[in-house]
């Protein structure tokens, strides 16, 4: 397995940049069963090898939805994410590549910590989504405007801080790794802990000012 | 323009004021970025490019009607304040149609985007702009102050 952050250009919006995470998973396709949330991911073609995408997004509330908000929501595989993954491996032109202003996708890899795999660290990166998948879903996270709360930036940087990568000492350099070329915003704050690295109950409630 | 020295001394005037009016800009947008970090607990809130990105995205922005207000009124009996304010509407009216548009595309991210701050604030930030770019002397120590001190936070932001 190889671990990716990458981040992308906002999908019609010529301002703002997207966080995400490419797990390449091999030469085959494969299956991952997240146990608490009761999901299936299953690795798809990116360019030569096969992976995972995996977002968190802005995600409107439906009319059947008991929250009134946009939440911040795991989307697995989200059409921009997955079309950007595919044209930074080597694949076709993303479907944003006609946007003004466009940029391609940047990324960086991600290693592990010494004393673990790189296999260990992309499976502790689906293990801390599936706790938050179920987490967010009882104590669901309302998505702020820009800069004003933890957003899909925050959302792929607060799983690095639970998993076993090995990332910059000292929090200006943290804070140096995080922050990609473009406005990508609240990319240098976190969601507690609690969401990625068990069931918590009660969750502390994030974002509260845009419930 | 009737004479040679009057159309030096407006472009002169107006690079000056465009200049210092960038600055102020610049200054309010790290205070703002500051205050964020001391709110949500960012150690380094002006170690990263998006502070310099809005603040120059927003500078741009307000920069075209006063710069359109000055030529208009320059080569007209139209007033400052009037082609102002009339740009200003014009520029705010094509933001909120091209926001629309948006809008309407299916998948689009227009509510994660920062332009959407400027959608909620372009009518406070143009109004906020005009007295920072029109009034008063151009040459002041005040505005040369202002300069100075973006001129740091971006050399600052640029080492960091």
């Amino acid at each position: 397995m190889e671990t990716y952050l990458l981040a992308r250009d906002l999908n019609g919006v010529p301002v703002g940049r997207h966080q995400f995470f490419v797990i390449l998973t091999g030469n085959s396709q494969q299956a991952f069963r997240l146990q608490h949330s009761n999901q299936t991911l299953v690795s798809r073609k990116i360019g030569q090898h096969y992976g995972l995408v995996l977002g968190a997004q802005n995600v409107k509330s439906s009319a059947q939805s008991s929250t009134k908000f946009n939440r911040l929501i795991f989307v697995p595989f989200e059409h921009a994410d997955f079309s950007c993954a595919i044209e930074y491996f080597g694949g076709a032109p993303s479907i944003l590549s006609g946007q003004f202003g466009y940029k391609k996708a940047e990324a960086k890899r991600v290693m592990p910590k010494n004393g673990y795999t790189e296999t260990q660290l992309g499976l502790a990166i689906l293990s801390a989504i599936d706790f938050y998948i179920v987490n967010e879903s009882n104590q669901p996270i309302a998505y702020p405007p820009p800069w004003l709360g933890k957003n899909s930036n925050s959302w792929t940087n607060s799983i690095l801080d639970v998993v076993p990568a090995e990332l910059p000492n000292g929090s200006k350099a943290r804070q140096k790794h995080a922050d990609f070329n473009g406005a990508d915003a609240a990319h240098d704050v976190r969601i507690h802990q609690m969401y990625f690295k068990g069931l918590c109950n009660p969750c502390t409630v994030q974002n509260p000012a845009y419930r | 323009m009737h004479s040679t020295k009057s159309s030096i001394s407006l472009v002169s005037d107006t690079l000056i004021r465009a200049v210092s009016t960038t600055a102020i800009l610049f200054v309010a947008v790290a205070v703002i970025a500051l205050l964020r970090g001391v709110s949500q607990d960012v150690h380094y809130p002006l170690a990263s490019d998006d502070w310099y990105l809005v603040a120059g995205f927003v500078s741009v922005w307000c920069l075209v009607p006063a710069l359109l207000a000055t030529v208009t009124s320059a080569f007209s009996k139209v007033s400052r304040s009037k082609s102002y304010m009339l740009l200003g509407l014009l520029q705010v009216i094509l933001l909120y149609a091209y926001s629309y548009h948006i809008a309407k595309q299916p998948g689009n991210e227009l509510g994660s985007s920062p332009l959407i701050l400027l959608v909620y604030l372009a009518i406070p930030v143009t109004a906020i702009y005009y007295p920072l770019f029109f009034i008063g002397k151009a040459f002041s120590k005040f505005r040369l102050a202002v300069v100075l001190i973006a001129a740091l936070m971006l050399t600052y932001a640029t080492i960091a």
